[in-house]
């Protein structure tokens, strides 16, 4: 449903999106990511047809985003990261308007709106003004736009952020259900939300594709297994029961209060390391207070998957 | 990729700038005249014209001819210190507005020939100065419209409008009425379509109309600058356009070919019979002759009129007409005084019906003749009509002098009684003296009598107007006259104190108000839920 | 033409629930009301000619004040709110044609401001009742005074479009309309009293076009109405509304 080949977009001499080709099949929820200032927004605005690219092309539902702007749109709900503000409209009234604006029907405008307003858990604000409404219900507004009429493909940046982690559970939910009807692309920089919605992740960092697959598949390609343990024992005895365990590749002792250590290990890819170290320090006697996979952040594992070198212990 | 972007940059001024050029192409092919149509809906439609001013004016455009309407409006003079001195404002701005709106079709319909130009002294001292020498307007004129063609190759003319006595039908109360202290003029019509149209008219259509002076029979007749002399009529007609011309009747007894006007100031011989023939044949073919007759102290430079009299039905008596004066001193309570020179020059009325002297009886101006001679109708010629257009007081008598001395006292023994010195003859045209092939052929021929010196230079500057108005309207042509004008008529407001001030309730607190409450209700609703 | 429609009913709508609105409403009509009864007064006192009173109605300073600055302060929002609160990529990224959009927001903005005259037409009617002047008044001046101040505020308000496209500046995009309204009012004067005029036809010309207020007031507001005039603004509407146009395309370039 969306194809991007080769597509490039300058601001004068910087380069925000560089060669960047990727596809999304129908069906798909494809996670888009990328730190701040990646080249997500900027990607994602040439595929709504809200900018030009400079090369290189994109089609979405098989339209030509440049030549065919329109017919794109017309296939097309996307959720902007700035999401709209008209304060001086009610909620119902708004969706209404787009959906009018969208070329919703008249006859089916009231349902296709309520359907939409359901889906995104905003119907008992739709009597507020869009203006009173709070940041996370704007968001949900928005989103509310986008699947008012009801396009085969949606485009959502950012959708969950500024929510609290209930309405992100809530628009997750939405999202993944959306997978039945709707092909979803949808941006982010926080990978947790991404890999729990999306069947596949495609990263980029400064305009480039760095990444492209499942989210699983993704963290265990590139990235060392790491794990956090905390002990009721000391620094150096937690050091020296840790190092027998398999495939331990670095650890970093975090110091050790109130008697209790604490260490951040890095295993070589495969097997399960929390279980060996867990293991280990059973066997060793020492009373585990705390043990649990230190996943990395986007920010460390795409440092690792973009330039190339080892995951850090980062703190 | 720098250069795509300046491309798309191009391309959006460009595509700007010939937008800009399809929108001054568009302002521009509409406002062709040909193309240019006016909507009027002004109260009346004051504004819109007749198919023959529009012909006009399309007539201009195929002549290349300019024309031009200069405006001269002196400023109010003071605050208005009556109820008569401030209806008069009133009726000038509202003339000055119906002639401002009447231009603007003018304007609109003849395209880039015509210039509409208001001058104010006090805006550009220095161009309205200019203006005022090449027209010969002076403040004392009041409101006055220049109607100034040039056509190319020819010399430029113009014509003096004056808005109230020739664009305005202004009402002047009846002030033998009883109730008239309290009665205002009023502005009853405006009828500046057809004046302007005629003035262009007859500044275009017929080139420069020749004024020949008929000569031989008036010997003492000079244009000098002596007193008795014409010197200034001549001048003055000249500046209005004519041609000014003499006719030897001596030499060539036919009324030359190119003639609109024939004047024969101050004759002391009748005309001959070659002269009066061909003069009669001239008017029944619709010329347009104007005799000024005077009295003379020779006895025999007294011509009566003759046989040129005889077949228009006119005779002019042969001694002066003399009046009593009125005393304005009060002494005597307004009783009629003579044995006085004064009694020579006659103040008369003036026929307030008749185009000619319309205007002079609107603007109040007196009218003093000297040599006043009586002019009586005789007999009844066939397609004749007479008209008075001066006339005495009822205390003239008709002096003689017995022993060459002057005499200023009223004869004991006639009884006074009021004389006619001008006259207008308006004469039926015979077709058959016609060329078979005229077009427009005209209906009638016109004679104007004035029995009375009144525009020789000393005259001139009081009632030159006169002589002018003569000259100009015996050479008008007709055909215009008789367009359909709108005819704007005004309406006036009658609205008692209290309604004033419910009037006043209405729009300061009623409707404000009401937006108030309507603006606080569509919030309110806004603001819930 | 549905997006127009859409966007046309949308900003109308905002318009009419907005208390920015209703206060210029308001104060309008209390001035106008003001200055009307006035205006009556004189002719009462005078003695005027009553078929001048609807035209010099039109010549109240509340009438300049509304040509010149209402138009900047109703179009300001169109474009450069838009962009400030960045709404303006959900309208575009929406299934409409820019032309659409501009289209209806410029209508909007027309429709409300003849609206916001229309009451104007109903206070000379109801002055005709006996309970108040008690006489016919002449309503041609009226209603072509108010088809020019419809061209003329569509002429302002396709400018305050284009000023507003420009910037996501609110004030700045009011500032520019209001400066350009003053300066259509004002600038032919200067030029014409700088400038010999009267022997440059096309020079003469230009200005009598551009002379927008006295337009008003010696043609439409006296009940004339002159087609070359009429196509004059109309070709302004469509000149900034292209440019309109042209401005939200060079967002495409940046």
């Amino acid at each position: 449903m969306i194809a991007v080949s080769d597509l490039t977009k300058k601001y004068g001499a910087f380069v925000a999106v560089d060669r960047l080709s990727f596809e999304v099949t129908r069906g798909e929820i494809v996670g888009f990511l990328g730190p701040n200032g990646a080249g997500k927004t900027t990607t994602i605005r040439v595929l709504t047809g809200y900018h030009p690219s400079t090369s290189g092309t994109a089609t979405l539902a098989g339209f030509d985003v440049a030549k065919d702007s329109l017919s794109v749109r017309k296939n097309l709900g996307y959720l902007p990261q700035e999401v709209p503000i008209y304060p001086e409209l009610r909620v119902v009234e708004y969706l209404r308007y787009r959906a009018a604006l969208k070329g919703v029907p008249a006859k089916g405008r009231k349902l296709a709106v309520e359907r939409a307003m359901d889906k995104a858990a905003i119907a008992d604000v739709a009597r507020k003004l869009v203006g009173n409404v709070s940041h996370g219900y704007r968001q949900r507004v928005g989103l509310a736009d986008a699947l008012v009429a009801n396009p085969p493909i949606l485009i959502l940046d950012e959708p969950t952020s500024g929510m609290d982690p209930n309405q992100r559970l809530r628009i997750k939910q939405v999202v993944k259900d959306l997978a039945a009807e709707h092909t979803v692309l949808f941006s982010s920089h926080i990978l947790a939300e991404v890999q729990d919605v999306s069947s596949r992740v495609i990263v980029i960092h400064r305009g480039r594709l760095r990444a492209d697959g499942k989210p699983h598949e993704l963290l265990a390609q590139g990235a060392s297994s790491r794990v956090f343990v905390a002990a009721r024992t000391g620094a150096q005895a937690l050091a020296a029961a840790l190092a027998p365990v398999p495939g331990l590749l670095a650890q970093a002792s975090d110091g050790e209060a109130l008697g209790i250590a604490r260490a951040h290990c890095t295993f070589a890819p495969g097997g399960d390391p929390a279980a060996a170290v867990g293991a280990q320090l059973l066997a060793a006697g020492i009373a585990v207070c705390e043990l649990r996979p230190d996943l990395p952040s986007l920010e460390s594992w795409f440092h690792a998957i973009t330039e190339g070198c080892e995951v850090e212990t980062v703190r | 990729m720098k250069w795509k972007s300046l491309g798309l940059w191009v391309n959006l001024l460009v595509g700007g700038a010939l937008a800009l050029a399809i929108w001054v192409l568009m302002a521009w092919v509409a406002s062709r005249p040909a193309l240019r149509t006016l909507v009027d809906l002004t109260p009346q439609q004051s504004s819109s014209v007749d198919a023959i001013t529009i012909d006009l004016l399309k007539e201009l455009r195929g002549r290349q001819a300019d024309l031009e309407f200069h405006q001269f409006y002196p400023p109010f003079e003071g605050q208005a210190a009556d109820a008569l001195k401030a209806q008069e404002f009133r009726i000038r701005s509202r003339l000055r507005e119906l002639t401002k709106l009447l231009l603007l079709s003018y304007q609109a319909l003849g395209g880039d020939q015509v210039k509409v130009i208001e001058h104010d002294l006090y805006g550009d001292p220095q161009k309205t100065r200019e203006a005022a020498q090449r027209f010969d307007y002076r403040d004392s004129a009041g409101d006055v419209l220049v109607v100034a063609v040039r056509v190319p190759g020819k010399e430029p003319r113009f014509r003096k409008l004056s808005l109230p006595l020739d664009l305005g039908r202004i009402e002047m109360p009846n002030t033998a009425a009883p109730m008239a202290k309290n009665q205002l003029p009023v502005l009853k019509a405006f009828v500046g379509e057809v004046q302007i149209s005629s003035a262009i008219k007859s500044l275009l259509v017929e080139g420069t109309p020749a004024v020949y002076v008929l000569m031989g029979f008036s010997p003492q007749l000079s244009d000098g600058a002596t007193g008795g002399s014409y010197g200034m009529l001549f001048g003055a007609l000249q500046k209005l356009g004519f041609d000014v011309k003499r006719w030897d009747a001596s030499k060539d007894a036919a009324v030359p070919a190119d003639a609109a006007l024939v004047v024969a100031l101050e004759p002391v011989r009748d005309f001959n019979d070659k002269v009066t023939e061909s003069l009669h044949t001239w008017v029944k073919r619709g010329g347009r002759v104007f005799v000024n007759y005077a009295w003379n102290e020779l006895d025999d430079w007294n011509p009566t009129g003759g046989k040129f009299g005889q077949l228009l039905g006119y005779e002019v008596g042969a001694r002066p007409v003399f009046h009593k004066i009125r005393d304005t001193s009060g002494k005597t309570g307004g009783r009629w005084l003579d044995n006085d020179p004064a009694v020579k020059r006659p103040e008369l009325g003036v026929n307030p019906g008749h185009p000619i002297t319309r205007r002079l009886a609107q603007s109040r101006t007196g009218l003093e003749v000297r040599h006043a001679r009586a002019i009586r109708e005789i007999g009844s010629p066939a397609g004749v009509r007479r008209d008075v257009l001066l006339v005495t007081g009822d205390q003239g008598w008709q002096a003689a002098f017995p022993e060459g001395q002057q005499d200023y006292r009223a004869p004991l023994n006639v009884k006074l009684a009021s004389f006619d010195v001008g006259m207008a003859i308006e004469v039926d045209v015979d077709p058959a003296l016609l060329p078979p092939d005229t077009p427009n052929p005209p209906k009638t021929g016109h004679v104007v009598l004035v029995a009375g010196q009144f525009c020789t230079n000393e005259g001139m500057p009081y009632y030159g107007d006169l002589a002018l108005n003569i000259c100009n309207w015996l050479t008008e042509r007709k055909v215009l006259l008789d367009l359909k004008s709108s005819g704007y008529e005004a309406k006036y407001l009658q609205v008692q104190p209290p309604q004033i001030d419910r009037i006043g309730f209405f729009l300061v607190y009623g409707v404000p108000g009401l937006f108030l409450l309507l603006g606080g209700v569509v919030l309110y609703l806004r603001r819930r839920q | 033409m549905n997006g127009a429609w859409v966007t046309f009913k949308k900003e109308l709508f905002a318009y009419l629930v907005s208390p920015v609105s209703w206060l210029i409403a308001v104060l309008f009509y209390l001035m106008r009301g003001y200055e009307l009864s006035r205006l009556v007064a004189h002719f009462a006192d005078n003695r005027l000619d009553q078929e001048l009173l609807p035209t010099l109605s039109y010549g109240l300073t509340s009438t300049f004040l509304m040509v010149m600055l209402v138009p900047g302060i109703l179009t300001m929002r169109c474009f450069a709110e838009e962009r400030r609160t960045g709404s303006i990529e959900t309208l575009l990224t929406a299934p409409v044609r820019d032309v659409d959009v501009v289209l209806g927001k410029w209508g909007a903005a027309a429709v409300f401001y003849g609206l916001l005259w229309l009451p104007s037409v109903l206070v000379l009617h109801v002055l005709e009742y006996g309970w108040f002047l008690d006489a016919d008044l002449a309503f041609g001046p009226v209603f072509a005074a108010y088809l020019g101040m419809f061209l003329l505020a569509g002429l302002l308000l396709a400018f305050g479009c284009f000023a507003s496209s420009l910037t996501d500046n609110v004030l700045l995009a009011a500032l520019l309309t209001i400066i350009f309204c003053f300066g259509l009012l004002r600038l032919p004067n200067l030029v014409a009293g700088s400038v010999d005029v009267a022997g440059n036809y096309y020079l003469r010309e230009l200005l009598d076009k551009l002379d927008v207020m006295r337009n008003f007031a010696e043609w439409f507001a006296r009940g004339l109405i002159d087609t070359s005039q009429v196509v004059f603004y109309l070709g302004g509407i469509g000149f900034f509304l292209f440019l309109t146009g042209i401005s939200l395309q060079s967002r495409r370039i940046a």
